[in-house]
């Protein structure tokens, strides 16, 4: 086991916290609903603490977790359908203000999912294409396209904003 | 695309999203709330062994020594019984355990000379622990693998006195947020009965005189440490929550000062635990019938 105490393991959630947060957050899109599901996927973790092999791999590993138990909590109320169903516009309902500047995160909010996700982990959270892959249990090259159909989305809505940098 | 991928990657930078504070606190109480890690298998490893050396001891001593030693048997029947003895232990353990649910609950039992005391306990004890586990097992069914439910019991021996027996337990539950409980029973042993908070009170007033306290104990510790909370009149709340009633838990220390606890939620937010508040027994002694006098000293 990696973890050899309780405290060691309180000391890599709250290293991870704000990570774990947006990943349930890009899922739910609801901060009451994300937090159960934080509190959950915590438990959940520490149960299974010696499957994690590599103590390096933790912030994937739990951030798998959550993206997981998120995801079960969308199916449980079936909000949404499954991910994998999602083939329409790769965006919805965002209300462009020419007059203002526009922020990334309403930009990035304005994502459908899975890109929402993809997104947030890669520009947010700094993580590879392969442990993107990893945390939302899909192959790279899905997790490139994602990120590419969202880069031209994202590109569309910031441009006045990129283009005055 | 490069350019505008740096241009992604900075502005990420520069809004860093902030968690919400109550994210933030419900994160620290599911923290707190994780049972130690590595506990339950020196349990089980170790009580059997104990157990067993226990039942080998008591075996030699009372029944193998007597028999093959006079001096012995003479010895122990002259052995002689100081006080009441109350003795508590583990009659039942309820255990379960899969990837989504845990069950561990002890069952203690009172026996001693305060016997209708000691049954009046137990009944209350057993009582409580199969309510639990009915519940648990019907959450598991409800739940499957689609959460997390626990719960944990165990008990401990608070006082154990010539005059006075308090037994603890501390119930445990959680599925997604997390509640912590104690029930308290206590047995005067100068005449063998139960006794609750109403029954030491000399009149009404000892209510008040023990909420007033509490309160200037809660005011007091906030103003010393502004990461305290209490629900008092001037916090968010608006309304103090502080009200004690002839079944509220307490508990007596060594040197006879009273201790008041409040549950989970009951006065502050969960991220307080558990407050417990101890009253002097220069206060207690003024408000209780005198034959608990000899109690409180």
């Amino acid at each position: 086991m990696i973890f050899t105490n309780k405290e060691r393991f309180c000391e890599q959630i709250r290293l991870c916290e704000r990570a774990m947060y947006s990943v349930a957050f890009s899922v739910l899109k609801n901060e009451t609903d994300s937090a159960e599901v934080l509190s959950e996927a915590i438990y959940r973790a520490y149960k299974k603490l010696d499957t994690l092999k590599n103590e390096k791999a933790f912030k994937p590993w739990i951030l798998r977790i959550v993206h997981n138990t998120a995801v079960e909590e969308i199916r449980k109320n079936s909000k949404v359908i499954a991910m994998e169903e999602i083939s329409e516009p790769v965006y919805c309902g965002f209300e462009q203000k020419l007059t203002q500047n526009v922020s990334l995160k309403s930009a990035v909010d304005s994502l459908k999912q899975p890109y929402r996700t993809a997104v947030i982990l890669f520009y947010y959270e700094n993580l590879s294409v392969l442990q993107i892959a990893q945390i939302t249990e899909t192959t790279p090259a899905a997790v490139k396209q994602r990120l590419s159909r969202a880069r031209n989305i994202l590109k569309e809505l910031l441009k006045e904003d990129f283009n005055n940098e | 695309m490069n350019d505008f991928d740096k241009y992604l990657k900075s502005k990420a930078k520069s809004e860093c999203p902030e968690i919400p504070d109550s994210v933030k606190n419900l994160i620290e109480e599911t923290l707190s709330n994780l049972p130690m890690q590595g506990d339950k298998p020196k349990k089980i490893r170790v009580l059997p062994r104990i157990a067993s050396a226990a039942a080998c001891l008591i075996f030699v001593m009372l029944f193998l020594l007597p028999n093959i030693s006079v001096a012995y048997a003479e010895a122990v029947e002259e052995l002689p019984i100081i006080g009441k003895i109350v003795k508590v232990v583990t009659v039942r353990n309820y255990f379960y355990s899969d990837d989504y649910h845990e069950m561990d609950i002890d069952v203690p039992e009172v026996s001693g000379e305060n016997g209708e005391a000691a049954d009046y306990i137990n009944k209350e004890i057993s009582e409580l622990t199969e309510t639990l586990v009915n519940q648990f097992y019907s959450n598991l069914e409800a739940i499957g693998d689609e959460g997390h439910s626990s719960v944990y019991v165990d008990y401990e021996t608070v006082i154990n006195t010539e005059k006075w027996f308090t037994l603890k337990i501390r119930v445990h539950e959680a599925a997604g947020s997390s509640n912590t409980y104690y029930k308290y029973y206590h047995i005067n042993k100068l005449n063998g009965n139960i006794v609750k908070l109403g029954d030491l009170a000399k009149d009404e007033s000892f209510y008040d005189v023990l909420e007033k306290e509490i309160k200037r104990q809660m005011k007091e510790q906030t103003e010393l440490d502004s990461n305290k909370v209490y629900w008092l009149d001037d916090s968010i709340i608006g309304k103090d929550f502080v009200s004690l009633d002839s079944k509220h838990n307490f508990y007596l220390t060594e040197n006879g000062d009273m201790v008041i606890v409040f549950d989970k939620y009951e006065v502050a937010p969960g991220s307080m635990g558990t407050p417990e508040f101890t009253i002097s027994k220069d206060i207690i002694k003024e408000i209780i019938k005198p034959e608990f006098n000899s109690i409180f000293s």
